[in-house]
């Protein structure tokens, strides 16, 4: 019986001996509401199209499980955290705060409903994360005992496999494998992750995550001979990733205080901002970003986090924030022979993937560091926000990669130091935004933009952003369409406008440009992006929404016999029908249709499609969900592939892409057994009408389906 | 006698309709309001729209007179000068026009005579007639020709209207020896009057050798002064526009961004003649 067998038997132990024992049904709102959840669907379906596939959105997410669970007091001064996960923008921020003052303290969370701009459907987001509290203010910590008895501890495990042989796991020789040694991966298919968490009121927070990819070392004694003799360090048992964090907040002048891995987000995120970012999101208004400062990380991202400490000293309207940071980065090297110094390395290129399956990815491992230190000064008064922002960061070795014409500015030397300031002012019908920030080489960049109010129900959004082919930031994600800020140009205009009850249109154009050539793109290039969306809710149990977009680029001429590429456009439309219904108590029906149309100059166009039906059984005073979907997609290549969010276990997200021609099924269940343990299993398969072999490389399987399994276990106590 | 009028005009048109000019731009849109809002405008009503949309005109309080200058790229070579003049009357309101693009070596020159009225309190509809004059170089004759054109603006409810337009459904030519025609060109858009201070509007037009353009744009009133914005699609332009009220006097600016070729500044002027009550 091999192992997955055996974690299987012995998952399935656990849910047996958990089902025996008497539950107490207990509804508690843990998982993300069904508008929330639409709402970070939608998000995310557009960021996983810009971003590469193994990215991990946890990051992105947490707050907002965090807060599901956590309520936040809507009379409180942690109401801030509702504008900065852009459920509230700042005009309704505004008259919050004008009703409290006005009327006083909420009395119930529905009292929300009474306030100017707050339409049904921010509310049915909102409720279920807010309470109404007393809005006391920040009370004394009590002693180390008590808060470790009254803080709330989870721990969270799960399991996961493709059920299929992939080609970096199947069985060879030795001697193939010493002629190719990273022909196949060192550990076995299965991904494990743990993740422990404490939280004492959202003031004292502690966490630990542990992870191992699929591919990667968990059993030394698995690892084949002739590999192991390969490896540059001893492997050790256990995960390939650990991660851990410690975050206190409001002690005395403390305002924050992070140890271990946590994230830095301030201003506009030109100057500095760790992680990731929604980037061009669905909503206009969330081109203004809102910098919530140091933040936990328990990201799975392995190469997107701050490692070290960081803490911000709040004295009365100033903010002083400090950081130091020191991480491992993965990175190939080149070694310098020198006959009198030995031997030198020197870096080659950095990895951000975070996985370490073959000999080769392993030994890439933590070969250099990456350390940055740095602060901020802030300025806070009731209309402005102003922050001045420095800091300074350095590899451990020098850099000495290839140098193309399309990286040539983007380069340095491994050590580099970037200082910025940004304001924010607000008023009660325009918030106006801006960064400007400097790079040690003297590149700039820019941004500056406004949300206004023209009327109630109208929100106008315009930015214009200017980044220089020189600017050089590692630590920078600002809104635009390039991966790295910098070379681009854009000007960017959006509306959101309430035409009538129920009817929502959102719609914007944005321009860019890239003065300096991109990879794959031998030349100045321009671009643009049409977004235009009408929402229509029915009423509470039915609501639907039609998207049409169209966005143009332009990259080479694909054409092998031409010596010169010169540039040629490349548009991709897009157009979705989308239908979620509630027809019975305890039945949610979720329809989409979706069409994709690409066409590159010089190419024929190529067109995708699907049509999906969820069923989302949740029946009343039961223990358990059911969700369920079926797929049919047909693209006619990976230029018209398309993105879906699916349901999966809680605090992961996948959005996978779609090409050719087949099926995607899934079937998920959710348990709960008594208050304090949950459990989630999955399953997933992806069926191919037109495929025998599926995948390249070494995840290369010889049929035409592909099985994900998961299994999930939450212990709350 | 009428009838006779008309046969010949349109059997001139049929004639003149054989031949013709390539990048022909002066069809019409003229004035800085509707160049602040994206270039839609055949839902607006003031006394621009006897270039943009000439059942607009029907609108009209008073005699009004409207002067614009447009300055594309910042080259003198390209720019436009254009001059409105709309007078109501028992009968509807008449209107004359005109709007001169380019410079010594290469212009096109355009004036247009409207009547407009309201068919119902909701309705209105106008009629163009326009005679158009290119001259290119010194060596080449002089093209010319004579298109018509209709317009419907419609109020559908308190908040929504909506306008039509079609420019040269005969398809006039405008060269003897070859078959150069004017464009053809149809549009149709809806305004929104979200509130009384904010107005938006969005509009497609196609002309018969280009592809369909959309544009879109917000009128925003704050007492006397008005900020506007706006985007077309294709070309893909974004605009940014003020204006300001002064007794029967107002002023427009427009500024329109084109990401490869540059700015495109627009001014213009209008006066109200004489109120009507």
């Amino acid at each position: 019986m091999d192992r997955f067998s055996k974690l299987v038997i012995a998952f399935l132990a656990i849910g047996l001996m958990v089902v025996a024992t008497p539950s107490r049904a207990q509804v508690v709102s843990d998982s993300l509401s069904r508008l929330l959840g639409e709402y970070l669907a939608r998000q995310l379906e557009e960021l996983a199209e810009n971003s590469d596939e193994n990215a991990d959105f946890t990051d992105l997410l947490d707050a907002y499980l965090y807060y599901s669970e956590q309520k936040i007091d809507i009379n409180g001064p942690q109401v801030s955290e509702l504008e900065a996960l852009r459920l509230l923008n700042s005009f309704q921020m505004e008259k919050l705060l004008e009703y409290r003052k006005r009327y006083g303290l909420l009395l119930s969370v529905y009292e929300l409903g009474l306030i100017e701009g707050f339409d049904d459907a921010t509310l049915e987001v909102l409720i279920p994360i807010v309470t109404a509290g007393d809005g006391s203010r920040v009370q004394r910590l009590p002693g180390p005992l008590t808060i470790l008895k009254r803080g709330r501890n989870q721990v969270l495990t799960r399991f996961e496999r493709v059920l299929e042989m992939r080609e970096g796991y199947r069985p060879t020789t030795d001697s193939a494998l010493g002629a190719k040694p990273n022909s196949r991966y060192l550990g076995g298919p299965e991904k494990y992750f743990i993740r422990y968490q404490f939280n004492y009121r959202n003031r004292i927070r502690a966490g630990l995550v542990m992870e191992k990819d699929p591919g990667e070392i968990f059993l030394v004694s698995q690892i084949n001979d002739t590999l192991r003799s390969l490896l540059t360090s001893k492997p050790r048992n256990g995960f390939d990733f650990y991660s851990a964090h410690l975050f206190v907040r409001d002690i005395g002048v403390v305002k924050a205080l992070a140890i271990g891995d946590y994230h830095l987000n301030f201003g506009q995120g030109l100057t500095l901002w760790s992680g990731l970012s929604f980037g061009k999101s669905t909503e206009p208004a969330a081109i203004m970003r809102y910098g919530q400062g140091i933040r936990p990380s328990a990201s799975l991202n392995e190469a997107l986090f701050m490692r070290g400490i960081a803490t911000t000293i709040a004295i009365k309207r100033f903010d002083i924030s400090l950081f130091y940071s020191h991480r491992p980065v993965d990175a190939s090297l080149m070694s310098l022979t020198d006959s009198l110094a030995g031997e030198e390395f020197l870096i080659s290129s950095i990895q951000e993937t975070g996985l370490h399956r073959t000999v080769s990815e392993y030994n890439r491992k933590h070969a250099t560091t990456f350390t940055a230190y740095g602060g901020r000064l802030g300025y806070r008064s009731r209309r402005l926000e102003i922050g001045y922002t420095a800091y300074a960061s350095s590899t451990g070795l020098a850099f000495s990669p290839r140098v193309y014409p399309y990286n040539k500015f983007r380069i340095h030397n491994g050590s580099n130091s970037v200082q910025g300031a940004d304001f924010r002012l607000v008023f009660p019908h325009i918030v106006g935004f801006g960064e400007i920030s400097r790079s040690q080489n003297g590149g700039l960049a820019g941004i500056a933009g406004f949300t206004a109010q023209p009327a109630g129900f109208v929100t106008l959004s315009m930015a214009y952003r200017n980044y220089g082919i020189n600017y050089q930031n590692d630590l920078s994600t600002a809104f635009g369409e390039n991966t790295y800020t910098n070379n681009e140009r854009g000007l960017y205009g959006g509306v959101v406008a309430s035409l009538a009850p129920g009817w929502k249109l959102t719609a914007f154009a944005d321009h860019f440009s890239f003065p300096w050539l991109r990879y794959l793109t031998d030349g100045p290039s321009f671009g643009r992006d049409y977004y235009f969306q009408l929402d229509r809710r029915f009423n509470r149990r039915a609501d639907a929404y039609l998207r049409y977009r169209t966005k143009s680029r332009m990259k080479d001429f694909s054409d092998p016999w031409n010596y010169i590429d010169y540039q040629v456009p490349y548009t991709r439309q897009s157009l979705r029908f989308h239908l979620n219904t509630q027809p019975l108590p305890g039945i949610a029906l979720r329809n989409r249709i979706e069409l994709v149309h690409y066409e590159e100059q010089g190419k024929p166009a190529s067109v995708g499609y699907l049509i999906y039906q969820d069923v989302i059984y949740r029946p009343a005073g039961k223990p358990f969900e059911l969700t369920f979907r079926y797929m049919l997609f047909d693209a006619a290549d990976y230029d018209s592939r398309l993105y879906v969010y699916e349901n999966d276990v809680l605090y992961a997200f996948s959005i996978p892409m779609f090409y050719d021609r087949g099926t995607r099924t899934y079937l998920m269940l959710r348990y709960r057994a008594g208050r304090s343990l949950d459990f989630w299993a999955r399953i997933g398969q992806t069926w191919y009408a037109d495929r025998n072999i599926i995948g390249s490389g070494l995840e290369t399987i010889e049929g035409n389906r592909r099985t994900d399994f998961k299994l999930q276990l939450r212990y709350k106590f | 006698m009428m009838n006779k009028g008309i046969v010949f005009l349109l059997a001139a048109l049929m004639l003149l309709g054989r031949q013709s000019v390539g990048a022909f731009e002066a069809h019409g849109r003229a004035g800085a309001r509707q160049a602040g809002m994206g270039g839609a405008s055949v839902s607006l009503a003031d006394v621009w729209s006897l270039m943009n949309n000439p059942a607009g005109i029907a609108a009209l309080q008073s005699t009004s007179a409207g002067i614009a200058f447009q300055n594309r790229f910042f080259m003198k070579e390209l720019s436009q000068r254009s001059g409105v003049v709309a007078m109501p009357s028992s009968l509807g309101t008449f209107g004359l026009g005109f709007t001169q693009f380019g410079y010594r070596l290469y212009n096109e020159n355009f004036v247009r005579l409207a009547y407009a009225r309201n068919l119902h309190p909701n309705f209105r509809a106008g009629l163009g007639f326009n005679y158009i004059y290119v001259q290119a170089g010194n060596e080449y004759p002089a093209r010319q020709a004579v298109a018509f054109e209709l317009g419907v603006q419609q109020r559908i409810n308190r908040q929504l209207s909506m306008g039509a337009y079609l420019f040269n459904p005969a398809r006039a030519g405008i060269s003897e020896n070859t078959n150069d025609r004017l464009p053809m060109v149809m549009r149709f858009g809806l305004g929104f009057h979200f509130t009384d201070q904010l107005y938006g509007l969005a509009e497609v037009e196609k002309q018969s050798d280009r592809k369909p353009d959309i544009r879109a744009g917000l009128e925003y009133q704050y007492h006397q002064f008005f900020l506007r914005t706006g985007v077309a699609v294709n070309p893909s332009i974004f605009n940014f526009g003020m204006g300001m009220h002064i007794g029967s006097f107002s002023i427009d600016i427009s500024a329109g961004l084109h990401q490869q070729l540059g700015t495109t500044l627009q001014a213009g002027m209008q006066f109200n003649l004489n109120k009507v009550r």
